[in-house]
Protein backbone atom coordinates (compact mmCIF):
# COMPACT_ATOMS: atom_id res chain seq x y z
CA UNK A 1 0.00 0.00 0.00
CA UNK A 2 1.39 3.37 -1.01
CA UNK A 3 2.04 5.99 1.66
CA UNK A 4 2.03 8.77 -0.92
CA UNK A 5 -1.07 10.56 0.47
CA UNK A 6 0.50 10.67 3.95
CA UNK A 7 3.72 11.99 2.52
CA UNK A 8 1.83 14.66 0.61
CA UNK A 9 -0.05 15.71 3.75
CA UNK A 10 3.21 15.93 5.66
CA UNK A 11 4.73 18.11 2.96
CA UNK A 12 1.67 20.35 2.95
CA UNK A 13 1.73 20.65 6.75
CA UNK A 14 5.39 21.58 6.68
CA UNK A 15 4.71 24.14 3.95
CA UNK A 16 1.94 25.75 6.00
CA UNK A 17 4.06 25.81 9.15
CA UNK A 18 6.98 27.44 7.33
CA UNK A 19 4.64 29.98 5.77
CA UNK A 20 3.07 30.83 9.11
CA UNK A 21 6.44 31.16 10.83
CA UNK A 22 7.79 33.46 8.13
CA UNK A 23 4.65 35.60 8.37
CA UNK A 24 4.72 35.78 12.16
CA UNK A 25 8.34 36.94 12.12
CA UNK A 26 7.22 40.02 10.16
CA UNK A 27 4.63 41.12 12.72
CA UNK A 28 5.32 44.23 14.74
CA UNK A 29 6.55 43.64 18.28
CA UNK A 30 3.47 45.51 19.51
CA UNK A 31 1.19 42.78 18.19
CA UNK A 32 -0.64 40.67 20.73
CA UNK A 33 -3.20 38.03 19.86
CA UNK A 34 -6.11 37.10 22.10
CA UNK A 35 -7.19 33.49 21.67
CA UNK A 36 -9.78 32.76 24.28
CA UNK A 37 -8.54 31.96 27.73
CA UNK A 38 -5.14 31.01 26.41
CA UNK A 39 -3.78 34.45 25.64
CA UNK A 40 -2.56 37.02 25.21
CA UNK A 41 0.22 35.90 22.93
CA UNK A 42 3.10 38.06 21.76
CA UNK A 43 4.72 37.58 18.37
CA UNK A 44 7.47 35.48 19.94
CA UNK A 45 4.92 33.42 21.92
CA UNK A 46 3.10 32.64 18.68
CA UNK A 47 6.31 31.59 16.96
CA UNK A 48 7.09 29.25 19.85
CA UNK A 49 3.63 27.67 19.75
CA UNK A 50 3.69 27.13 15.99
CA UNK A 51 7.18 25.66 16.18
CA UNK A 52 6.04 23.30 18.94
CA UNK A 53 2.97 22.31 16.91
CA UNK A 54 0.75 22.53 19.99
CA UNK A 55 -2.94 23.46 20.23
CA UNK A 56 -2.37 27.21 19.87
CA UNK A 57 0.05 26.64 17.01
CA UNK A 58 -2.53 24.49 15.22
CA UNK A 59 -5.14 27.25 15.54
CA UNK A 60 -2.75 29.77 13.97
CA UNK A 61 -2.07 27.34 11.13
CA UNK A 62 -5.81 26.81 10.62
CA UNK A 63 -6.31 30.57 10.34
CA UNK A 64 -3.61 30.68 7.65
CA UNK A 65 -5.14 27.78 5.71
CA UNK A 66 -8.59 29.39 5.74
CA UNK A 67 -7.08 32.62 4.46
CA UNK A 68 -5.34 30.81 1.63
CA UNK A 69 -8.64 29.19 0.67
CA UNK A 70 -10.32 32.60 0.77
CA UNK A 71 -7.77 33.96 -1.62
CA UNK A 72 -8.97 31.28 -4.01
CA UNK A 73 -12.24 33.14 -4.36
CA UNK A 74 -14.06 32.53 -1.11
CA UNK A 75 -14.16 36.21 -0.25
CA UNK A 76 -16.17 36.95 -3.37
CA UNK A 77 -18.54 34.09 -2.59
CA UNK A 78 -19.02 35.31 0.96
CA UNK A 79 -19.64 38.85 -0.23
CA UNK A 80 -22.44 37.59 -2.46
CA UNK A 81 -24.11 35.73 0.36
CA UNK A 82 -24.18 38.65 2.79
CA UNK B 1 -34.92 54.79 17.39
CA UNK B 2 -36.38 51.40 18.31
CA UNK B 3 -37.92 51.69 21.79
CA UNK B 4 -37.33 48.74 24.08
CA UNK B 5 -38.91 50.11 27.24
CA UNK B 6 -39.73 47.34 29.71
CA UNK B 7 -37.23 44.91 28.16
CA UNK B 8 -34.08 43.83 29.94
CA UNK B 9 -30.54 43.03 28.89
CA UNK B 10 -28.10 41.09 31.05
CA UNK B 11 -24.42 41.51 30.23
CA UNK B 12 -21.48 39.75 31.88
CA UNK B 13 -18.21 41.69 32.02
CA UNK B 14 -15.44 39.76 33.76
CA UNK B 15 -12.14 41.64 33.83
CA UNK B 16 -9.50 39.27 35.13
CA UNK B 17 -7.11 39.32 32.16
CA UNK B 18 -6.39 41.49 29.10
CA UNK B 19 -8.82 39.62 26.85
CA UNK B 20 -11.80 39.98 29.16
CA UNK B 21 -10.82 43.58 29.96
CA UNK B 22 -10.98 44.46 26.26
CA UNK B 23 -14.36 42.76 25.81
CA UNK B 24 -15.70 44.45 28.93
CA UNK B 25 -14.64 47.95 27.94
CA UNK B 26 -15.87 47.59 24.37
CA UNK B 27 -19.27 46.52 25.78
CA UNK B 28 -19.78 49.86 27.51
CA UNK B 29 -21.22 51.41 24.34
CA UNK B 30 -23.72 48.54 24.09
CA UNK B 31 -24.92 49.24 27.61
CA UNK B 32 -25.35 52.92 26.75
CA UNK B 33 -27.20 52.01 23.56
CA UNK B 34 -29.58 49.66 25.40
CA UNK B 35 -30.24 52.15 28.20
CA UNK B 36 -30.83 54.88 25.61
CA UNK B 37 -33.60 52.73 24.18
CA UNK B 38 -35.26 52.36 27.56
CA UNK B 39 -33.96 48.89 28.41
CA UNK B 40 -33.04 47.97 31.94
CA UNK B 41 -29.46 46.70 31.92
CA UNK B 42 -28.22 44.16 34.46
CA UNK B 43 -24.46 44.61 34.39
CA UNK B 44 -22.56 41.73 35.99
CA UNK B 45 -19.18 43.48 36.21
CA UNK B 46 -15.94 41.86 37.41
CA UNK B 47 -16.59 39.68 40.52
CA UNK B 48 -20.35 39.93 39.94
CA UNK B 49 -19.89 37.84 36.82
CA UNK B 50 -20.30 34.62 38.82
CA UNK B 51 -22.68 31.69 38.54
CA UNK B 52 -24.81 32.59 41.56
CA UNK B 53 -25.44 36.18 40.39
CA UNK B 54 -25.94 35.04 36.81
CA UNK B 55 -28.55 32.39 37.51
CA UNK B 56 -30.25 34.49 40.17
CA UNK B 57 -30.62 37.50 37.88
CA UNK B 58 -31.77 35.38 34.96
CA UNK B 59 -34.48 33.80 37.10
CA UNK B 60 -35.58 37.02 38.80
CA UNK B 61 -35.26 39.66 36.07
CA UNK B 62 -36.02 37.42 33.08
CA UNK B 63 -33.96 39.40 30.52
CA UNK B 64 -34.84 38.97 26.84
CA UNK B 65 -31.21 39.59 25.76
CA UNK B 66 -28.12 38.01 27.33
CA UNK B 67 -24.62 39.12 26.31
CA UNK B 68 -21.82 36.88 27.56
CA UNK B 69 -18.28 38.24 27.46
CA UNK B 70 -15.78 35.66 28.63
CA UNK B 71 -13.78 32.63 27.86
CA UNK B 72 -15.48 29.56 26.55
CA UNK B 73 -15.26 25.97 25.46
CA UNK B 74 -17.46 23.77 23.30
CA UNK B 75 -19.80 23.25 26.24
CA UNK B 76 -19.51 26.31 28.49
CA UNK B 77 -18.92 30.02 28.96
CA UNK B 78 -17.10 31.33 32.01
CA UNK B 79 -17.24 34.50 34.08
CA UNK B 80 -14.76 36.27 36.33
CA UNK B 81 -11.62 34.23 37.06
CA UNK B 82 -12.73 31.70 34.45
CA UNK B 83 -15.35 30.18 36.73
CA UNK B 84 -18.20 28.53 34.78
CA UNK B 85 -21.37 30.58 34.30
CA UNK B 86 -23.39 28.36 32.01
CA UNK B 87 -22.77 24.97 30.52
CA UNK B 88 -24.44 22.33 28.39
CA UNK B 89 -24.93 20.00 31.35
CA UNK B 90 -28.39 21.41 32.04
CA UNK B 91 -27.58 25.03 32.87
CA UNK B 92 -28.36 26.01 29.31
CA UNK B 93 -32.06 25.68 30.11
CA UNK B 94 -31.87 29.13 31.70
CA UNK B 95 -31.11 30.62 28.27
CA UNK B 96 -34.34 29.25 26.79
CA UNK B 97 -36.79 31.87 25.63
CA UNK B 98 -34.05 34.50 25.20
CA UNK B 99 -31.59 35.76 22.62
CA UNK B 100 -27.98 35.20 23.70
CA UNK B 101 -24.80 36.54 22.13
CA UNK B 102 -21.66 34.88 23.48
CA UNK B 103 -18.42 36.69 22.72
CA UNK B 104 -16.30 33.73 23.62
CA UNK B 105 -14.50 30.83 22.04
CA UNK B 106 -16.15 27.67 20.79
CA UNK B 107 -19.45 27.84 22.69
CA UNK B 108 -21.56 27.70 19.52
CA UNK B 109 -20.14 24.24 18.86
CA UNK B 110 -22.16 22.41 21.54
CA UNK B 111 -23.64 24.83 24.11
CA UNK B 112 -25.33 27.01 21.47
CA UNK B 113 -27.07 24.17 19.59
CA UNK B 114 -28.02 22.56 22.91
CA UNK B 115 -30.12 25.56 23.94
CA UNK B 116 -31.36 26.60 20.51
CA UNK B 117 -35.03 25.89 19.89
CA UNK B 118 -38.13 27.62 18.48
CA UNK B 119 -38.23 30.20 21.27
CA UNK B 120 -34.48 30.64 21.72
CA UNK B 121 -31.62 32.06 19.68
CA UNK B 122 -27.93 31.71 20.45
CA UNK B 123 -25.30 33.59 18.47
CA UNK B 124 -21.68 32.70 19.13
CA UNK B 125 -18.50 31.27 17.70
CA UNK B 126 -18.10 27.60 16.81
CA UNK B 127 -14.32 27.89 17.02
CA UNK B 128 -11.94 30.30 18.77
CA UNK B 129 -12.91 33.96 18.82
CA UNK B 130 -9.59 35.65 18.10
CA UNK B 131 -8.69 39.32 18.05
CA UNK B 132 -5.48 41.27 17.73
CA UNK B 133 -4.45 44.21 19.85
CA UNK B 134 -1.64 46.73 20.03
CA UNK B 135 0.15 46.19 23.34
CA UNK B 136 0.65 49.95 23.67
CA UNK B 137 -3.06 50.16 24.51
CA UNK B 138 -3.30 47.38 27.09
CA UNK B 139 -4.34 49.90 29.75
CA UNK B 140 -6.57 51.89 27.36
CA UNK B 141 -8.49 49.20 25.44
CA UNK B 142 -11.09 51.54 23.96
CA UNK B 143 -8.36 53.59 22.28
CA UNK B 144 -6.92 50.54 20.52
CA UNK B 145 -7.96 50.98 16.89
CA UNK B 146 -6.51 47.62 15.97
CA UNK B 147 -8.75 45.80 18.44
CA UNK B 148 -11.57 48.02 17.26
CA UNK B 149 -11.52 46.35 13.85
CA UNK B 150 -12.68 43.15 15.54
CA UNK B 151 -14.79 44.42 18.39
CA UNK B 152 -16.85 46.92 16.40
CA UNK B 153 -17.75 44.10 14.01
CA UNK B 154 -18.61 41.85 16.96
CA UNK B 155 -20.67 44.59 18.61
CA UNK B 156 -22.78 44.86 15.47
CA UNK B 157 -24.68 41.75 16.64
CA UNK B 158 -26.08 43.51 19.71
CA UNK B 159 -26.47 46.88 17.99
CA UNK B 160 -28.57 45.19 15.30
CA UNK B 161 -30.70 43.33 17.84
CA UNK B 162 -31.34 46.61 19.66
CA UNK B 163 -32.33 48.18 16.34
CA UNK B 164 -35.05 45.59 15.87
CA UNK B 165 -33.37 43.10 13.58
CA UNK B 166 -33.87 39.36 13.98
CA UNK B 167 -31.16 37.16 15.45
CA UNK B 168 -30.20 35.81 12.03
CA UNK B 169 -30.16 39.30 10.49
CA UNK B 170 -28.04 40.57 13.36
CA UNK B 171 -25.48 37.84 12.85
CA UNK B 172 -25.45 38.52 9.10
CA UNK B 173 -24.94 42.25 9.73
CA UNK B 174 -22.05 41.48 12.06
CA UNK B 175 -20.48 39.23 9.43
CA UNK B 176 -20.94 42.02 6.90
CA UNK B 177 -19.09 44.34 9.28
CA UNK B 178 -16.21 41.85 9.54
CA UNK B 179 -16.14 41.66 5.74
CA UNK B 180 -16.15 45.46 5.43
CA UNK B 181 -13.09 45.60 7.67
CA UNK B 182 -11.35 43.01 5.49
CA UNK B 183 -12.25 44.81 2.27
CA UNK B 184 -11.08 48.14 3.68
CA UNK B 185 -7.70 46.60 4.49
CA UNK B 186 -7.53 44.87 1.10
CA UNK B 187 -8.26 48.08 -0.76
CA UNK B 188 -5.81 50.14 1.27
CA UNK B 189 -2.90 48.61 -0.73
CA UNK B 190 -1.13 48.30 2.60
CA UNK B 191 1.71 45.83 2.75
CA UNK B 192 1.87 46.03 6.54
CA UNK B 193 2.19 42.44 7.89
CA UNK B 194 0.02 43.44 10.87
CA UNK B 195 -2.80 44.38 8.48
CA UNK B 196 -2.47 41.05 6.71
CA UNK B 197 -2.69 39.23 10.01
CA UNK B 198 -5.77 41.25 10.94
CA UNK B 199 -7.43 40.33 7.63
CA UNK B 200 -6.80 36.63 8.23
CA UNK B 201 -8.15 36.81 11.76
CA UNK B 202 -11.20 38.88 10.80
CA UNK B 203 -12.05 36.29 8.16
CA UNK B 204 -11.69 33.51 10.73
CA UNK B 205 -14.08 35.20 13.17
CA UNK B 206 -16.56 35.99 10.41
CA UNK B 207 -16.63 32.39 9.20
CA UNK B 208 -17.07 30.85 12.63
CA UNK B 209 -19.82 33.11 13.97
CA UNK B 210 -23.09 31.16 13.88
CA UNK B 211 -26.71 31.67 14.86
CA UNK B 212 -28.34 28.64 16.50
CA UNK B 213 -32.03 28.13 17.23
CA UNK B 214 -34.76 30.43 15.96
CA UNK B 215 -33.11 33.04 13.75
CA UNK B 216 -36.40 34.89 13.34
CA UNK B 217 -36.49 35.98 16.98
CA UNK B 218 -36.43 39.68 17.81
CA UNK B 219 -36.26 41.51 21.14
Amino acid sequence: MSDEPNNQAAVENEYVRDLVLSRLQLLSPDTMKMIGGQGPFSRNDLIRHVTAGDEVGKIIEEVEVEWMRAQGGLLDELAETL
Amino acid sequence: MNSLGGKKMLVTRPEHDPGTRYLSRWSESLIEDAEGRGMQVIDLFREKANAAEFTGRLDKADPSLVVLNGHGSDTSVTGHDNKPLVSADGGQARLKGRITYAVSCNSAAVLGPSCGDERTAYIGYAKSFIFNINRQYLTRPKNDARAGRFLTASNRVVESLLSGHTAAESSARSKAAFLQQILALLSSSSTDPDDRDDMQTLLWDMKHQVCCGNGDMTL
